[in-house]
C-alpha cells in the first residue's frame, strides 16, 4: 500500500501489539473485496439522517458513502469565527490543514489508504479566541443498496475529518458514523489539533449496522494549556476498531477520554488508546467501559507513555468490563510505559458479570429480572453516557444502547 | 543496626570472586557433537540423549525472540562453553572429602555445607558451574521418602520418574531458550515428594557460575504427589567478569491432588558494573502445573542481580480449586534491565490466582512487568487479583507495566490494579525530620514497599533479601 508521500506501507499484523486483538486479515480481505466490487449506494433522506444521527442544533455536514451531500447538510447557521466544510473549498487555512494533516504520521496501511484514496474530507477550523456554543456535527452515513445483484457486496468509504482549533477557543464537536442495514466498510481518520489554551469537547458515536466493518483512527495533538474531553461510543459494526492517539506536546495540557463499547451477537470491538505525555505537568485520564453479550468479544488496549525529562505527570487509566453471556469474551491490556520519575500513574482493569446480590435485591423488591438487568447495565455505563454534554445526543445514544442490548423499556426517570 | 547497614553499604558485589578450580571444559560452540558429548560425559541413557537431540533439532528451527523490552548485543551461541565442570575427584564418602577449594567457595558464599547440615536443617544441593557438587542431608530426607538429588543422579537412580515428568510442563518446543536448555542442560536438582509426605525441611539449591565464558543451563524438576508439600529455595551468584554470561535454566513444578509447592528465589547474579559492562543474562523458563484438584503452587522471587532478567514464572491451574500465587520484587539499578512477571492460565473450575509484583527502578535501569491472566472457557468461577506497583528513583530510569487479561468465561472475576510513582517527598521529609539520612530513609521506604513480598519468603531469606535491596540501591539515591 502506498502512503500519501509515495512510500510503501503495509497493513499491520496481529503480531504488532496494537493490533493483537484486531482481526486484521478479515478487515483487509473485506476492504479488498469492497474496493474491487463496491456495492451500489442508495440515497438517504433527511428523516433517515435525523433518525440515525440525531439533530443537535449546530451546523451539520453530512457525507453519504464518503461523499458530501449538500442537501442533507445544514450549513446556514455557522457562527462567526468558525469555518466548516469540504477540504476542496477554497479556504486558506482549510487547505493548509489538509496539506499538513497526517503526512508524516500515516503509521499503518489503513491510514495510508485513507489518505491516498480518501473521499471528501470534512474540515472544521476555529479562529483563535472564539467560543462556539452550538456543537458542530459531522455525519458519515454508509448506505449500501440491499437489493439487486450487488446486494452481497459492501460499500467502501474513507472518511477523513480535520479539525483545527485556534488558541484560546472553545468548541464542541460531534462525529457520528452511522448506517443503513447491510455491508459497508468504513476506514476513517480524524485529526484534531487543539491550540494553546483551547478547549474541545468531542463526542464520537459509531452506530453502523452490525454487518459493517469499521476502522477508526483519531489523532489528537494538544498544545500548551489545552483541554480535551472525548467521549466515544461504539455500538455498531461486525468488526469495529476505535483507535485514539493523544499527543501532549505542550505543558499543562489536560485530557479526559471516556468510552463505552456495547457488543452483542458476534460483534468484535477493539478499543486502542494511547496517551503520550511528551510535555511536563500534563494530566490525563482514561475511563473505558465494555458491555459484552452473546458471542461478542470486547478488547481494550490502553497505553500511557511518559517521555524522559517530563515532570509532574498525572495519568490514570481504567477499564471495566461487564460480561453478560457464557460465550462472551473480554480482553484488557492496560499498559504503562514510564520513562521519567516525577509521575503519578495508576491503572486498573476489571472483568466480571452482573452482581447476583444486586439482582436479587432488585427482584426481592418486585422488579422483574429483565428490568433489573436493564437497570444494572444502565448503571454500569451511566458514567459514560452521563458525560455526554448534549442532552439530545445523550437521549439518542441511550436509546440505541437500550435497543442493541436487548434492554427492556423502563421508566426513563427510574433509569436516570 | 547501623553498623550492619554500614557494612553492607561498604560492600560491593561480594560474590564477585572467582575460585581457581581445575575445570573440565567442553570446546566452545554448539553442535550435535557437543550435545552428544554432554550426554556421554554424564553417562546418560539412550532415551535422554534422543530427547536432547530432538530438542537440539527443534532449536535449530527457532529464531531468538525479540519481543521483550530488553536490549542487548546479539548473543553468539557459538562463542561459549556448554559444559564446564570441576575436574572429577574420586567418589566422595562424605562431605568432609569435598574439594577444599569448592568448600572455600561455598564458605565465601555463606553456605557452609557442613554448617548447614548441622545447624540450619536446610538441605542444600549446590551447583557450581554445570555440575551438582554436593547434596546435604540426603539420609534424613530418604527416611521421609523424599528424593532430593542432582539431576544426573536422578537420571541414574530414578529414571522412570524423570522420564515421566521431564518436559511435561516445559517441553523442548516451548520456546527458544527452553529448547536450548533441553539440548545442553548440564545438571540441576530433582526433587520428589511422595504421596502424603510433608517434606521435613526446607530444600535449597545454590547455583554459581564460576568458569569464564560458560553458559549455565540447569534444570530443576520438582514433583509433589497427592497431599505432599514442600518449600524450595534457590539462590544464585556469579563472579565479576567483563563479558556477559548466559544463564538459561528451566524449572518445572508438578503438583498433584492436594499437593503444595512453594518455590522461592533470591537471584543475585552479577549485574555488571556501574557502566553496564559485563553481567549475567538471566533468561529462564519457570512454570508450574497444578495438575491435581486443590493443589497449590506459589512463586516468590527477589530479583536484584543479572544485567538482564527475562523470566515469567507461571502457573497452569488445571486441577479444580487449585491455587496459583506469584510474589515478586524486582530491583534494577545502573544499567540493569528486567522484563519479568507471570502467567496464570486458568483451566479448572474455581481456580484462584494472586499476583503481587513490586518493581523498583533506579539509575539508568529499565524495569518491566509483563503478565498474562487467561481464563479459559472451562474455568467456571475463576478468580484473579493482580497488583503491580512500581517505584522510580531518579529521572533517567524507566518502569513499564504490560499486563494482558483475557477472559472467556462470564463467571470469572478478574481485577488488575497498578501504580507507578516516585518515593513520596512527604514520606522522605517525615523520616529525615526524625534524623534519618536520605539513604536510610529511602531504604526504609523501599523495604516497606516490598514488605508484602518479603513476608512470603522463608525467614532467613527475608533477612538476606532486605540486605540485598540495601546493597543494590546503594548510591542510587541523592
Amino acid at each position: 500500500m502506498k502512503a500519501a508521500d509515495g512510500s510503501v506501507m503495509d497493513y499491520p499484523s496481529t503480531k504488532e501489539e496494537a493490533w493483537r486483538y484486531t482481526p486484521v486479515d478479515e478487515i483487509v480481505s473485506r476492504l479488498a473485496a469492497a474496493a474491487t466490487m463496491p456495492a451500489t449506494g442508495t440515497s438517504v433522506s433527511r428523516q433517515v439522517v435525523d433518525a440515525l444521527a440525531g439533530d443537535h442544533g449546530g451546523p451539520r455536514l453530512v457525507f453519504v458513502n464518503g461523499v458530501y451531500d449538500a442537501d442533507l447538510s445544514d450549513h446556514d447557521n455557522v457562527p462567526a469565527g468558525l469555518w466548516c466544510g469540504l477540504a476542496d473549498l477554497s479556504h486558506g487555512r482549510a487547505a493548509a490543514n489538509v496539506a499538513l494533516a497526517g503526512i508524516d504520521w500515516a503509521v499503518d496501511g489503513f491510514l495510508a489508504r485513507n489518505h491516498a484514496d480518501g473521499h471528501d474530507s470534512a474540515v472544521v477550523v476555529v479562529d483563535p479566541g472564539v467560543r462556539i456554543d452550538v456543537p458542530v456535527h459531522v455525519v458519515h452515513v454508509s448506505a449500501p443498496d440491499n437489493t439487486g445483484e450487488r446486494a452481497d457486496s459492501a460499500t467502501i468509504s474513507h472518511p477523513r475529518t480535520i479539525i483545527d482549533v485556534g488558541s484560546g477557543s472553545r468548541i464542541a464537536l460531534i462525529q457520528t458514523y452511522c448506517g443503513l442495514d447491510g455491508r459497508a466498510v468504513t476506514n476513517a481518520s480524524t485529526t484534531i489539533r487543539v491550540g494553546r489554551h483551547a478547549e474541545v469537547d468531542h463526542c464520537r458515536v459509531q452506530t453502523e449496522s452490525t454487518a459493517a466493518t469499521h476502522i477508526g483512527h483519531t489523532r489528537i495533538e494538544q498544545e500548551e494549556g489545552s483541554r480535551l474531553r472525548m467521549i466515544s461510543v461504539t455500538i455498531g459494526g461486525d468488526i469495529a476498531r476505535n483507535a485514539i492517539d493523544v499527543h501532549l506536546h505542550g505543558p499543562d495540557a489536560q485530557t479526559e477520554l471516556v468510552g463505552v463499547n456495547v457488543t452483542t451477537g458476534r460483534q468484535r470491538h477493539d478499543t486502542v488508546v494511547t496517551v503520550d505525555h511528551a510535555a511536563s505537568r500534563c494530566a490525563s485520564t482514561q475511563r473505558f467501559t465494555g458491555v459484552i453479550d452473546d458471542h461478542g468479544r470486547g478488547s481494550f488496549s490502553g497505553e500511557i507513555i511518559v517521555r524522559p525529562g517530563t515532570v509532574a505527570t498525572d495519568a490514570h487509566q481504567s477499564n471495566r468490563n461487564l460480561v453478560l453471556s457464557p460465550n462472551a469474551e473480554a480482553d484488557t491490556r492496560p499498559w504503562l510505559q514510564i520513562l521519567a520519575d516525577d509521575v503519578r500513574c495508576t491503572h486498573g482493569a476489571t472483568v466480571g458479570r452482573l452482581d447476583d446480590d444486586a439482582l436479587f435485591y432488585l427482584r426481592s423488591r418486585g422488579i422483574p429480572l429483565d428490568e433489573a438487568r436493564t437497570m444494572l447495565i444502565g448503571a454500569f455505563i451511566r458514567d459514560v453516557t452521563d458525560a455526554i454534554p448534549h442532552p439530545s445526543l445523550r437521549t439518542h445514544v441511550a436509546a440505541i444502547i437500550a435497543a442493541s442490548n436487548g434492554m427492556v423499556a423502563t421508566d426513563p426517570e427510574r433509569m436516570r | 543496626m547501623s553498623d550492619v547497614i554500614e557494612a553492607l553499604v561498604e560492600r560491593e558485589y561480594a560474590f564477585g570472586f572467582h575460585s581457581d578450580l581445575d575445570t573440565d571444559l567442553a570446546p566452545k560452540g554448539l553442535d550435535e557433537d557437543v550435545v552428544r558429548l554432554i550426554s556421554a560425559k554424564k553417562g546418560e541413557p539412550e532415551w535422554l540423549l534422543e530427547w536432547r537431540l530432538a530438542a537440539f533439532c527443534h532449536f535449530l528451527t527457532l529464531e531468538e525472540p525479540t519481543w521483550s523490552n530488553v536490549h542487548h548485543p546479539p548473543i553468539d551461541y557459538q562463542d561459549m562453553h556448554y559444559w564446564a565442570a570441576p575436574k572429577p575427584k574420586p567418589q566422595l564418602a562424605s562431605l568432609d572429602e569435598l574439594d577444599p577449594e569448592i568448600r572455600a567457595t561455598f564458605d565465601k558464599l555463606g553456605i557452609s555445607l557442613a554448617e548447614q547440615e548441622r545447624l540450619s536443617g536446610v538441605a542444600v544441593d549446590a551447583i557450581l558451574d554445570s555440575v551438582s557438587v554436593a547434596t546435604t542431608f540426603k539420609a534424613k530426607l530418604a527416611e521421609a521418602g523424599v528424593i532430593f538429588c542432582s539431576f544426573s543422579e536422578a537420571v541414574r537412580e530414578h529414571p522412570d520418574l524423570v522420564r515421566k515428568y521431564l518436559g511435561s510442563v516445559v517441553g523442548y518446543r516451548d520456546n527458544f531458550f527452553a529448547a536450548l536448555n533441553s539440548a545442553v542442560f548440564s545438571d540441576g536438582s530433582f526433587c520428589f515428594i511422595p504421596a502424603g509426605v510433608r517434606c521435613p525441611m526446607e530444600l535449597s539449591t545454590y547455583f554459581r557460575i564460576n568458569a569464564a565464558q560458560t553458559g549455565q543451563f540447569e534444570r530443576t524438576l520438582i514433583v509433589a504427589e497427592e497431599g505432599a508439600s514442600v518449600s524450595y529455595l534457590e539462590g544464585c551468584t556469579a563472579p565479576m567478569r567483563d563479558e556477559n554470561q548466559l544463564h538459561a535454566a528451566v524449572v518445572e513444578l508438578i503438583a498433584l491432588d492436594d499437593a503444595s509447592i512453594k518455590y522461592s528465589t533470591v537471584q543475585n547474579w552479577y549485574p555488571g558494573d556501574a557502566d553496564g559492562k559485563g553481567g549475567i543474562y538471566n533468561f529462564v523458563t519457570k512454570r508450574g502445573r497444578c495438575a491435581g484438584a486443590r493443589s497449590k503452587i506459589s512463586w516468590t522471587q527477589v530479583e536484584t542481580g543479572s544485567a538482564i532478567t527475562w523470566k515469567y514464572p507461571s502457573v497452569i491451574l488445571q486441577g479444580d480449586d487449585s491455587v496459583g500465587e506469584f510474589y515478586s520484587v524486582a530491583v534494577t539499578t545502573n544499567h540493569q534491565q528486567a522484563d519479568t512477571g507471570t502467567k496464570m492460565i486458568h483451566i479448572g473450575r474455581n481456580t484462584r490466582s494472586t499476583i503481587l509484583s513490586k518493581g523498583i527502578s533506579a539509575g539508568h535501569a529499565q524495569n518491566t512487568y509483563r503478565g498474562l491472566v487467561k481464563i479459559l472457557r472451562s474455568a467456571t468461577g475463576a478468580r484473579n487479583h493482580t497488583r503491580c506497583d512500581s517505584l522510580l528513583i531518579g529521572p533517567e530510569c524507566g518502569a513499564h507495566t504490560f499486563p494482558y487479561v483475557e477472559v472467556k468465561n462470564d463467571t470469572a472475576q478478574v481485577e488488575h490494579e497498578a501504580s507507578t510513582s516516585k518515593i513520596g517527598e512527604d514520606q522522605l521529609f517525615y523520616c529525615r525530620q526524625r534524623g534519618l539520612t536520605e539513604e536510610d530513609a529511602t531504604s526504609m521506604i523501599v523495604n516497606g514497599f516490598c514488605r508484602e513480598v518479603f513476608d512470603e519468603l522463608p525467614m532467613e531469606y527475608a533477612v538476606e533479601a532486605q540486605a540485598l535491596m540495601r546493597v543494590s540501591l546503594e548510591g542510587a539515591v541523592g
